[in-house]
């Protein structure tokens, strides 16, 4: 199991599972276009950009793996101006 | 000025010759077994030391790279993949490697291939460049009959093959997961990262990428030394570098030159003054079009290394320098790159796709005056919508040359723009709200 946090949530994730799907077991939406759980990973809507602490760009939550000790922030002006 | 003997590139103009006996008369192939003997790790942190960063743009350190591939061999094997794709506008350095120097590039796929343990290696080349790539070829084939490549290749004992293949004319596929994708004979489009080429790349293998010229210099650096180079240029920014100077200059020319030399030396002395006299200079693109545009009065003292023109919030990119002067309409020039952006954009994912043809409309708009004050705004705004915010670094390339025409030339855009806005009044409307609710009273 992974821990990591989502606004200051801390959340436990199984191993293999996205940033976004973390983020809804937290409790947290995130808007999307392109992903779906059915299908492959696109990425490229860029609707699901989220703040990752340690990373200058935001990044693609659909995309990224959850890794131990993260801190995920989605309600960020950066965020909200991003997606 | 960098001294003659210090020139790695010693035939780029051709005058003596690109075959292999007189490649091998200015020093290459002459003692490449004694370098590789000497062991993958020295070689690696001989890189490390030459503080060699890559030269296709980016400026990644080769030899932190270089380290990522996994030590050991496992189920798939590694490979190599030379980035030969130069399609961005203003340089050709890549091509007279290819044509002149072919057998620095091939030492130096050898030598990097064996520190990387790839018995494979792909040289990816631009299919603009095919007369080049037959040269190459030509040279291959040479060192294939004088048993420097192949089975023990160069009597190293380390088997490579080598194989051309010619991209298909996108600027993308430039891009190191992009070109790939179309070695693997599907469409150029950029993948996520992580998992990186390093781990998993071409065919879901443990892939090297690097430039022409990055390869191009590995050979020199191990014979001369690390020390060497690193003695060129300054901190991080050390050894020599090929510059294509072209645009308002009076002779344009490739020249190799050591970095952080000052961009106005480059400029009068290798490239025949600007046209029309220094003082006739409006602005320099220092690294090809994808880097924000510097202003004459910043020229002046301008170092040309990586560092140096970060700080100038420009970058040294591919290091080609296009000049441009008064007599040229500074908004048109970068309708004109942004429009290049709009037709290269992959379309894959969507601030890019959308952004890049609404920053060129908007543009050719304010080239002729019919754009109105508010749009100036709107523009650094979409251009910022897209930095960042896309897969590979084209979000970056396509919106740094509008961002640095902001930063310096705003003036000029709203002298020329004066029209009123079509809705007069802000209304603050925050972002996430479906602006037509906000007709109706009660919603």
């Amino acid at each position: 199991m992974l821990k990591l946090k989502v606004n200051e949530i801390e959340v436990e994730v199984e191993e293999g599972l996205t940033v976004l799907q973390a983020c809804e077991k937290a409790g947290v939406e995130i808007p999307r276009f392109c992903y779906h759980e059915k299908l492959s990973i696109a990425g490229n809507c860029r609707m699901c950009l989220v703040e990752m602490e340690k990373s200058p760009k935001p990044i693609a939550s659909c995309a990224m793996p959850a890794a131990e000790g993260m801190n995920i922030k989605t309600n960020t002006a950066l965020v909200e101006k991003s997606s | 000025m960098l001294k003659d003997q210090d020139r790695i590139f010693q035939n780029l103009y051709n005058d003596k010759g690109s075959d292999v006996s007189s490649s091998q008369e200015r020093g290459d192939w002459v003692n490449t077994k004694e370098i590789t003997d000497k062991g993958r790790d020295w070689i690696i942190n001989e890189i490390k030391e030459s503080q060699l960063r890559g030269r296709g743009g980016a400026g990644f350190p080769t030899g932190l790279k270089w380290s990522f591939a996994p030590k050991e061999v496992g189920s798939r094997p590694h490979y190599l993949v030379i980035n030969g794709d130069e399609s961005e506008p203003g340089t050709c350095k890549d091509r007279d490697i290819l044509r002149f120097e072919p057998h620095k590039l091939i030492e130096g796929c050898l030598i990097a291939s064996y520190a990387v343990q790839a018995h494979v290696c792909y040289i990816y080349i631009r299919g603009e460049y095919f007369v080049d790539g037959q040269k190459l070829q030509a040279a291959i084939d040479e060192a294939y009959e004088k048993k420097l490549l192949g089975k023990n290749a160069a009597g190293t004992g380390w088997d490579l093959d080598i194989y051309i293949h010619y991209g298909a004319g996108a600027y993308i596929c430039g891009e190191e997961t992009a070109l790939l994708e179309s070695l693997e004979g599907k469409k150029g489009q950029p993948r996520l990262k992580p998992p990186f080429p390093a781990l998993i790349g071409l065919y879901g293998c443990p892939t090297i990428i690097n430039n022409v010229e990055t390869i191009a210099v590995v050979p020199t650096i191990l014979r001369r030394g690390a020390k060497w180079f690193a003695s060129l240029g300054r901190e991080k920014n050390t050894g020599t570098k090929i510059f294509c100077i072209s645009g308002n200059v009076n002779n344009p020319c490739n020249v190799e030159e050591e970095m952080s030399i000052p961009l106005k030396e480059l400029i009068e002395v290798h490239a025949g003054g600007v046209i029309g006299g220094w003082e006739n200079l409006q602005a320099v693109i220092p690294g090809g079009s994808s880097m924000p545009l510097i202003p004459k009065e910043r020229c002046e003292t301008l170092k040309m290394d990586f560092d140096a023109c970060v700080e100038e919030k420009s970058g040294l990119g591919t290091a080609g320098i296009v000049v441009i002067n008064k007599d040229q309409d500074i908004i048109k020039c970068m309708a004109r790159i942004a429009r290049f952006y709009k037709h290269e954009s992959c379309g894959q994912c969507t601030p890019c796709r959308e952004g890049s043809g609404w920053m060129w409309r908007m543009l050719e708009r304010m080239a002729k005056g019919d754009a109105t004050k508010d749009e100036v705004d709107m523009l650094g705004d979409v251009t910022n919508q897209i930095a960042g915010h896309t897969i590979c670094a084209f979000g970056e390339g396509s919106s740094w040359p509008v961002q640095g025409l902001l930063r310096h030339f705003k003036k000029e855009i709203e002298k020329r723009n004066n029209l009123d806005p079509i809705v007069q009044k802000k209304n603050n409307i925050p972002y996430l709200v479906d602006q037509h609710l906000l007709d109706k009273k009660n919603a």
